[in-house]
Formats: C-alpha cells, structure tokens, sequence
C-alpha cells in the first residue's frame, strides 16, 4: 500500500530527476510506437501456443488410443498427402470435402506437368534426386546432360553486355534486370567454373543496372520485382565467391529494406498490400545477407516473416492470398509454399517466438504431396518449360524456373 | 488526488479485462495488448534491448500473461504482475543469449549475467542522451529508473516487481540519481 509518505518521498525524486534532464539539456526522443502489424502478431503466437498445447493433449489421447497423432490431428498448416491418413481414420465430411480440393489441386499440377512435356520424353517425366526429394527412380546422368544443356544453351543467349534480353523471346524490356540475375543463378548454380565468363559478365550487367538509390531496375512498375531477384543473385555470388561486392549490396539492401511496406511485406509498389513471392524473395535475399554479416537492426526480416506467418494460417501460400486460405493455386501455390517453408525453417531456428512456426513449416515443406509436386514436374519437364516458354514470365514460366532453380547437383 | 484516482480507475479497468479473458473471454485479449504495447515496448527499450528484440520481448511477455491467465489473482496491481512477466521474460532471454554464446558460468547473479550480455549488444534504437546516460548505470539501477521514474509506478510496486524491499528501491534510486547527476554534470 502505498503511503503519503512514499508518495512525497517518490514525488522528490522525480522532480530532481526532471530537473535533471532538462539542467543537462538533455536530448529526449518520444516513445517508440509499435509496429503496426505488432498487436496481430502477438495474438497470432498466442494462436499457435493454444495449438501447440492441444496437439500436447492429442498425443496422449491418441497414445491411450493406441494410434497415431496424426490419425486424429485436425489438418490446420498441413497441405499434405498425411491429410488423407487422418480423413481415412476420421471420416469427416468437413475433411472429405477439404481432400478432394487437395485432389483437384494435384490433378492440376499433374496436367500442367504433362502438358508441358514434349513427346519425345515419353508421357512419365524423369525423377530426380536433388537434396530431399529423394527417389528411387533416378537417372542421374541423363539428368545432369539435360542440365548442361541448357546451361549452354542460356550462355549462348546472353548478350554482349552481360544481360539476358527479354525481348530475343517475347517478353518485356522492364524485366530484364530479374532475367540477368535468374540467368545468373541458374548458371552460377550448375556451371560455376565451366562458364564463369558468363557468370562475370552478367554480374557486371547488373552493376550497370543498379540506379542512384540502390535498386535494380529500368522501370518504377516492375522495380521491386527487378530488385528482389537482382539483389538476392549478386549476395548468392558473393557468398560464393567474396567477389568485392560490398557496397553495391549493401545499398540494395537499404533500398529494399526502405520499401518494405507498414505490414512487413513487399509488393510491386510500397503501398501494396503485400505480395508472398516478392516478399519471399526479399526475405530469402535478407537470409543470404545475413550470412554476409548483414544483421536486422531495424526488424525488417523479423516484420516479413511474421507477415509470411499471418499470410500462412493454413500452411499455403499463393500471390496474394485466397480468402479462405485452404485452396492455392496449382502452380504458383505449390511452388511460393516451397519456398516459403525452405526460407522460413532457414530462419526461424534461432528466436523461440518463431519455434512453433519452425517446427510447422519443415512438416509442411517435407510433406509427401510436397515431394510429389516436385517429382512430378521434375528437372526435365523444368528444363523443357524453360526452354520452350523461356522468357515470357507469368506463371507458366515462374514455377518452372524455380523447380530448375531448387535443383543442385549433391 | 486525482491523478491517484485515475490510475486506479486505470488498473481497475485492466483487472476487470484480465478476469475476463480468465473466464474464457478472449476477445478482450487484444484490447489489454493494445493498452499495454507501448509502453511494455519502452520499458524494454529504455533498458537497452534494441527494439526489434524489445518487440519479441514483449510479445513473449504478452503470450506468458495469456498462458498464465488461469492463475490471475488479483493480489497486487495489474501492472505489477505484467511487468513481473516481462522482467522474468527479460532474465529468461539473457540467460538463453548467454547459453548460446557459451558463456561457462551458467550460475551467475542476475546482475552479472546482463553485464555479460551487454558485450554483445546491437544498436539501440532510441539514440537520445537518455538512453546514454541510462545505460552508464548498471542494470539494477537502471530497472528502479526506467519503472520509477519513466513508468513512473509506485515504489511500492517498483519493490514488488523486482522483488526487493521498498527501502532498498529508495536506495538504489537515490544512489541512481546521483550516479545520473555526475554522468549528465560532466
């Protein structure tokens, strides 16, 4: 209880410590304010603490049982061939219904990946192995020549000065920056000595298409989607080679970090919403940064991963998010999902308040239906996509070139 | 006084919600983060953690007063028990900084695990002379200041937060005020 006496004692002092300040002239900021996305991320984390302690519950229910959890787990983050484990053993109409929306998303991938083959290859595509997406059924040589093709053949689509042109295919000029560096990587990432000229130049290409206020871009509509792959191209090569690439890098990375949106986000313009492949780009970029020694002062990867959180509340993603969450779109769904889980199980190891995230994501991203997808559209369907639809952008090219992309030789 | 009045018109109000999310009402959850987030975040901030790691700070703290919502009692002030959880959050974070630096002596005070952490600090945010002249205290000063002076909460409740007797927070602060008048003098 607080006495008169306290109260006068407590009264002194801060008179004397006001005088203080103000005999001393000292220099006072205002209170920081929170961010504003800061009062859904905090009910969001207590969200997935209620969750972590019902699936608590689950496990000694389902052990009593003697089942498995996930036989009586309701789906919530998993995009999932286990989901069909669970309704087999539950019956639910609720998850009967959410299977054959899985279904028809599968289907969807399924025809794109067979649409996208030509016949020559045969109606199977080839399975592959690269990293988690192990398989039995691999040709491993005929895989990599594949690669090597192609690998040639962009090298000999690049242009004098370092870049790869949109416009040899049908696309547009604006996105020539993104080209040079997905061209870049594709290379960097199969072919690091047999084409490092290749690889020089285009990063020289780059250098040149770097503006006064760091961005990577020649048009203000499509800049940040020109920056995200531009920069995140030149810190991969860094990373791998400490090519003397600092400054450079390091003012992308301010310019990026400046046009992260008050939601924690990225889109084509700062005032957008949000878009989850431009944002997972940047997150992505700000990861490899890290590595570099960047360091996230100012939360502006903490702010994107929480908005990746928010933007997952059913384990998938899309461009921008469907209204009830459950559904992605085939293509770019599945792929954005991929990403995100391998950006975000990168990320999240280190803060405890993002552990339960963590631990979601890496189910999600080691799915069986996950490795499926890949399997399905597999290194060589990638490679034909690219090669056939090379340049144009949009979603006939983007998952492709991204499954190309995820590819590395172990 | 009038100002006393309000305050506890204040703290009445926070125990009203806080009762009610114990009996099941979450919604009123989000309006006891809303009141509460600036200032917890300063609290943090105006101790030295950066305010990125002063947001994750308060969102454990946040996430610890909901898990422990069964157990609210009304025994003291609803600040009283928040800013408990959020020093406890505070303590539980250098000390998980600490294990991961490996720091070997795993059975330090409290005092001397914030002095090891505080070698491996990122900016802080607020860049004022406050701030500077703040962190020349140690921390056991500087947490009687930040809640007594900037938070501006009863010493009564300053004492019941850190878990000393109240004469000691009159000591500390009187010594932190001296220890201020030198640094800000000189």
């Amino acid at each position: 209880m607080k006495t008169q006496s306290d109260n006068l004692e407590q009264d002194k002092d801060l008179l004397e410590f006001r005088r203080l300040l103000s005999n001393g002239r000292c220099k006072v900021v205002d209170e920081v304010e929170p961010s504003p996305d800061f009062t859904s991320r905090v009910l969001l984390a207590i969200d997935e603490s209620v969750e972590k302690n019902q699936r608590a519950e689950w496990a000694s229910l389902a052990s009593a049982r003697n089942l498995d959890v996930s036989d009586i787990v309701e789906p919530k983050n998993d995009f999932s061939v286990s989901v069909l484990k669970k309704v087999k053993q539950t019956k639910r109409l609720s998850q009967i219904k959410l299977i054959w929306r899985y279904a028809a998303a599968a289907a969807a991938v399924l025809a794109i990946a067979l649409l996208v083959i030509p016949e020559k290859h045969g109606a199977r595509p080839v399975a592959m192995r690269t990293g988690p997406y192990s398989d039995r059924n691999l040709d491993e040589a005929k895989a990599f020549t594949q690669v090597d093709s192609a690998i040639d053949w962009l090298a000999s689509h690049q242009e004098p000065d370092g870049s790869w042109a949109p416009k040899v295919v049908g696309g547009k000029e604006a996105f020539r920056p993104a080209l040079t560096a997905l061209g870049m990587m594709a290379i960097g990432r199969h072919a690091q000595e047999r084409r490092s000229d290749a690889i020089k130049n285009a990063v020289n290409a780059l250098r040149s298409m770097q503006q006064s206020d760091g961005s990577f871009n020649l048009d203000k509509q499509t800049q940040l989607y020109n920056h995200a792959f531009a920069t995140y191209a030149l810190i991969e090569h860094a990373k791998n080679n400490g090519a003397g690439l600092d400054e450079i890098i390091a003012e992308a990375i301010a310019f990026s970090v400046a046009n992260q949106n008050p939601y924690g986000a990225w889109d084509y313009q700062k005032d957008g919403f949000g878009n989850a492949a431009l944002t997972l780009w940047q997150v992505s970029l700000l990861i490899e940064a890290n590595k570099l020694g960047w360091r996230d002062n100012d939360g502006a990867l903490r702010r994107a991963v929480a908005w990746l959180k928010r933007e997952s509340a059913k384990g998938v993603f899309d461009y921008r998010q469907t209204l009830d969450r459950q559904h992605a779109s085939a293509s770019g769904g599945i792929i954005l999902t991929q990403l995100a889980t391998e950006a975000l199980v990168q990320f999240c190891n280190e803060k405890p308040s993002l552990n339960a995230l963590a631990a979601t994501a890496k189910t999600s991203f080691d799915t069986a239906y996950g490795r499926y997808t890949v399997r399905q559209l597999g290194k060589e369907s990638a490679l034909d996509s690219v090669l056939c639809k090379t340049f144009r952008g949009g979603e006939d090219f983007y998952p492709t070139l991204i499954a190309l992309l995820s590819s590395r030789r172990y | 006084m009038d100002e006393d009045k309000i305050k506890s018109a204040t703290d009445d109000e926070d125990v009203k919600l806080m009762l009610a999310v114990k009996d099941g009402d979450d919604q009123v959850f989000e309006q006891l983060v809303l009141r509460h987030q600036k200032p917890l975040l300063n609290f943090f901030c105006r101790l030295g953690v950066n305010i990125s790691d002063a947001e994750d700070l308060a969102q454990l703290t946040f996430v610890r007063l909901y898990r422990y919502r069964a157990t609210y009692e009304r025994t003291a002030k609803f600040t009283t028990y928040l800013y408990l959880l959020a020093r406890q959050v505070r303590i539980d974070e250098v000390r998980r900084q600490i294990k991961i630096s490996k720091v070997k002596d795993a059975a330090k005070g409290v005092a001397e695990i914030f002095e090891a952490a505080s070698n491996d600090k990122a900016p802080n945010s607020l860049q004022d002379d406050l701030q500077v002249a703040l962190q020349s205290l140690d921390e056991p000063h500087r947490e009687v200041v930040v809640l007594g002076m900037l938070r501006e909460l009863p010493y009564q409740e300053v004492a019941e937060i850190l878990k000393i007797p109240v004469g000691t927070v009159k000591s500390r602060m009187h010594h932190a005020l001296k220890q201020l008048k030198k640094f800000l003098e000189s």
